[in-house]
């Protein structure tokens, strides 16, 4: 995948988690069912809080270096 | 294990020391630059996690008891920016450590213009809005002492006669000296702290464990994740009592998100101690992991303590009293010291941060304008006086701490109290995300913004907390300030459908927001905010000579003074030889360069931040804050890429031109193709007719041998006749084409227009004769001069006149001619008497090969090439022809020379 989409799955993927967490998304596990003893809801924002932190690690990986970037600050901190 | 106070106590304070035993070996660790593992991004990310403080470790517990999931909202807001770290943390550190940012009011004030009010204004508000925050981590610290002094059968030990204030003043006179201790040791550069971040750290992992270790502890005793919560069913605890996804859930998750970017604390671990920008990526996800490990058990907890401890049972406390109340005294301590850590870690940093805050922008501004010049006379004047008035603010931030704590003391919730300082230090959000992506943003409306937000803030969600402990504040909560009841702080504008908190964050930042957007669409830019609004933005645009700086002169020996007051002799030293070693000048003769001043000045913000700095410098440096050349270089820049744009515009506004030039151009082509197809076919028309009669006689000629004489003759007669009309025809089309193309040699002489006129009347006489029309001449010119060619002049008059015989069919035809002069003009004007030239045929009486209607009927049928041929002469010779009315009825045309004034004009 090219940088510029990366960055914009990258995004995506930040927008579409808060998507999840939020209503009217999250109202479709408030039914009174229960997984293991766990209110299936409160299964739902973990398993997607465990999904993002997998994608996260994933992202953290790809993105590409900023070569720019941290070679200015480098230089900042050493001048 | 028996818990007492005391035990608990000397536990703490031993716990204490280990921590500053911790910072202090970190400390040395780095300075002898091998700070290897304590430089690495988990040790970065465990910092970061100074976010769960009490709240989370007793609170969320508490939130967790009375809303259910609720709590949850407060790890899933950081989550996603963490997650999203690219778009904003990831600017936020880099532009951090490229201008050398030292807190949040440090960035607002360096990106507004090096504003001082900014950053005077933003610190005093996070002072206020973060003083709900520490009075929490003090209520959590105390209520888990009570909690472990009243479970003890040995009573309150030496805390006898201590009631739960006397504890908490307790509590913030040890936090103060420990901060002080820990915190204001030196004025470091950058504002890093590694052996505080360490300390921090290590914390992170303490409260960690303990929690997991009271989770698991629950899990066991509960009979499984399975009976925890089957269990808490049967007990008729039920979470879906309340509205879990409602606004509140928005609200608190929105809070969370701004909060873990404007903190002061998380700014300051995130943003300030950051030493490597890809630990960042690190964190995106590690940071995210440890909030869900603490939150991972926090339900459980919950559910069990509300189903087996007593009713009425403080459930903020349930991490610590589960395992007193199961008799699990060593892990009841574990839990308190982990409690007490996310407690210590919060309230070390946030004054650390807070104190910098006052220090550098409150502190030193006044100094300088007060011009305390008996202070900083010393060498090490600057850095004392910054770490004294580091050492009170934080005596004074714990103690606003502890007030808060006072007058509220009556509220028994930890969570609420946490969510009124986030909805506080979120009015910094809309700022700080303009300063990152908005170029236009301004100071004025920043500050406006700002102020607005926070004083929503006081009034919706600072002011009814006190509720509980004041009678007057209950009365405005209710009826409206003297009764104006649409100023309810929990319903203003009459909204009261909302939760309380929702209300607070919506009103707030809706206001804030507003207020930001119009402000700095209608205000404008000073010069300097202009150029560090363009350094914010284009954050991997280096700029490309550092404008903002200071420009004027200064000795180097005020330089290495200034220098030396804050950076210390050391510091400074090292800095002046780099310079000199790399300029190559001794250091006694070293000039500053605009360069060197202002590297110098980001390194002295580095330690009193931007706004500081720069007053700092500016008063050494003679030249004014922006010269007059900075500014006129400024405009410079401006003025190139304006003109670059106008450049672009030219070219395009001339490409479209000449676009147009060309279609036009291509439609005369198609035009005169059409004239020439046109042409073309007249001229077949014109030639085929004598042609065929030459063929057709030719074929008689040939095939009937037995002529007689006279038809032979007559035959021959008309081949001839149509051979001359046709070589004539030819003539005149290799005449018209050549006047066209315009490729013959013209003789321009002066001649006298009178001579032509004389020849024409001569040659058309014999016709006039033979056709019986009188010719008369009305009126002469005695001489004129023209130029041109006369003899085509004569052309032009002979087919002027001789049209007039040729088609003139009335009774007794009369041509009359006259030539007079007409300022400029000579002109020539021949009528006659015939029966003129219909309305309709006039315009076209010059087009090539036009015959009227009289023409055809004519025995003299020209090729109608006569006319479009005398108009081409005259526009050769500049004049013109036209067709006139005439007093007369038939046709009257008029030509016309221009007169050559010329004296030489001899005729």
């Amino acid at each position: 995948m090219i940088r510029r989409k990366l960055v914009a799955a990258a995004l995506f993927f930040t927008l579409f988690g808060a998507i999840a967490f939020m209503p009217p998304f999250a109202l479709l596990f408030r039914t009174n069912t229960r997984v293991l003893g766990v209110p299936l809801e409160a299964a739902y924002i973990f398993v997607v809080w465990i999904l993002l932190i997998l994608g996260a690690r994933w992202f953290s990986r790809v993105l590409p270096d900023d070569n720019a970037a941290p070679a200015d600050a480098q230089q900042d901190r050493s001048s | 294990m028996t818990l007492t106070a005391d035990l608990v106590i000397a536990t703490s304070v031993a716990y204490v020391g280990l921590l500053f035993l911790v910072a202090f070996l970190a400390d040395r660790h780095t300075r002898r630059r091998a700070g290897g593992f304590l430089r690495s991004p988990f040790v970065y990310t465990l910092s970061i996690s100074v976010y769960c403080t009490s709240w989370t470790f007793y609170g969320a517990v508490g939130s967790a008891a009375r809303t259910g999931l609720e709590f949850v909202t407060i790890y899933l807001g950081p989550t996603l920016v963490f997650i999203g770290w690219w778009f904003i943390l990831r600017r936020l550190v880099h532009i951090s450590h490229s201008q050398r940012i030292t807190s949040i009011a440090d960035l607002l004030s360096s990106r507004f213009g090096k504003s001082g009010v900014l950053g005077v204004l933003v610190t005093l508000l996070a002072v206020i809005a973060i003083a709900p925050y520490i009075a929490l981590q003090l209520k959590a610290v105390t209520s888990s002492i009570e909690a472990i002094a009243g479970a003890s059968e040995f009573g309150r030990g030496s805390l006898e006669g201590w009631d739960e204030g006397g504890l908490a003043f307790g509590v913030a006179a040890g936090m103060a000296a420990f901060t002080i201790l820990f915190g204001t040791r030196n004025v470091d550069a950058n504002e890093q702290h590694h052996g505080v971040v360490a300390a921090i750290a290590l914390e992170a992992v303490v409260k960690l464990t303990a929690l997991i270790a009271v989770g698991v502890f629950v899990i066991y005793a509960g009979g499984g994740l399975e009976g925890v919560f089957t269990g808490a069913a049967a007990a008729g605890i039920d979470i879906y009592d309340t509205d879990t996804f409602g606004d509140r859930w928005i609200g608190s998750m929105l809070l969370a998100a701004a909060a873990i970017i404007c903190l002061p604390r998380q700014f300051q671990v995130t943003v300030v101690e950051n030493s490597d920008e890809s630990h960042l990526r690190t964190a995106s996800w590690a940071f995210p992991a440890y909030m869900l490990a603490m939150s991972l058990f926090i339900l459980p907890i919950a559910l069990y303590g509300l189903t087996i401890m007593p009713a009425g049972s403080n459930p903020d406390m349930f991490t610590l009293t589960l395992p007193l109340a199961a008799g699990q005294g060593g892990l009841a301590l574990f839990a308190f010291i982990g409690g007490f850590s996310s407690a210590t870690s919060m309230i070390i940093l946030e004054s650390i941060a807070l104190s910098i805050m006052v220090s550098n922008h409150i502190v030193v501004p006044l100094m300088l304008r007060f011009g305390a010049e008996g202070h900083v006379g010393s060498d090490h004047g600057v850095r004392r006086l910054l770490l004294r008035a580091r050492r009170v603010s934080i005596v004074l931030i714990l103690f606003l701490g502890f007030g808060y704590f006072y007058l509220t003391r009556s509220s028994d919730a930890l969570a609420p109290i946490g969510l009124i300082s986030f909805t506080g230090v979120a009015q910094f959000l809309p700022a700080i995300l303009a300063a990152l992506f908005w170029r236009d943003a301004s100071a004025k409306a920043a500050i406006a913004a700002i102020s607005t937000g926070f004083l929503v803030w006081l009034w919706a969600s600072f002011l009814p907390s006190f509720a509980t402990s004041s009678p007057s504040v209950a009365a405005i909560m209710a009826e409206g300030p003297y009764g104006i009841s649409w100023l309810r702080p929990q319903a203003l504008f009459g909204l009261d459908m909302l939760d309380p908190l929702a209300h607070g964050v919506f009103w707030s930042l809706f206001a804030n927001t507003t207020v930001l957007i119009l402000g700095s669409l209608v205000t404008r830019q000073s010069a300097l905010e202009h150029v560090q609004a363009a350094l914010f933005i284009d954050m991997s645009g280096r700029s490309p000579s550092e404008p903002g700086s200071l420009h004027g002169s200064a000795t180097t020996d005020d330089l290495l003074l200034v220098a030396r007051r804050v950076l210390g002799q050391q510091r400074a030293f090292d800095l002046f030889s780099e310079e000199a070693r790399q300029t190559g000048t001794a250091w006694t003769s070293l000039e500053p360069t605009p360069a060197f001043i202002n590297r110098l000045e980001r390194e002295l913000a580095g330690s009193i931040g931007a706004a500081s700095a720069h007053i700092m410098l500016s008063k050494v440096v003679s030249g004014g804050e922006v010269s007059l050349e900075e500014v006129m270089r400024m405009a410079d820049e401006t003025q190139q890429v304006i003109e670059h744009s106008q450049a672009l515009e030219r070219t395009s506004a001339q490409l479209r031109a000449t676009a147009e030039k060309l279609e036009a151009a291509n439609l005369q082509l198609r035009e005169v193709d059409r004239q020439k197809d046109e042409f073309l076919s007249q001229v077949s028309h014109e030639v085929r007719t004598p042609m065929t009669a030459i063929r057709a006689f030719s074929e008689i000629l040939l095939s009937e041998r037995d002529l007689d004489e006279s038809s032979v003759r007559s035959f021959v007669d008309t081949i001839h006749k149509e051979s001359l009309r046709l070589t004539s025809l030819l003539d005149e089309i290799l005449d018209v084409s050549a006047l066209e193309k315009g490729d013959r040699v013209w003789e321009a002489n002066l001649f006298d227009p009178e001579r032509s006129l004389d020849q024409a009347l001569r040659v058309c006489n014999a016709l006039a004769l033979h056709n019986g029309t009188t010719l008369q001449v009305t009126q002469r010119v005695d001489s004129a001069h023209v130029s041109g060619d006369a003899d085509r002049l004569s052309q032009v008059l002979i087919n002027l006149i001789s049209n007039a015989i040729k088609y003139n069919n009335a009774p007794s035809p009369t041509v009359w001619i006259r030539s007079f002069i007409d300022g400029p003009h000579y002109c020539v004007e021949i009528s006659d008497n015939g029966a003129g030239i219909p309305e309709a045929e006039q315009p076209r009486i010059f087009d090539k090969f036009y015959r009227g209607q009289r023409g055809r009927a004519t025995a003299y049928a020209g090729a109608g090439l006569g006319l479009p041929i005398s108009r081409e002469i005259l526009a050769r010779m500049r004049g013109t022809l036209e067709l006139v009315p005439s007093a007369a009825e038939g046709a009257c045309f008029c030509m016309r020379l221009p007169l050559e004034m010329d004296a030489r004009a001899t005729g």
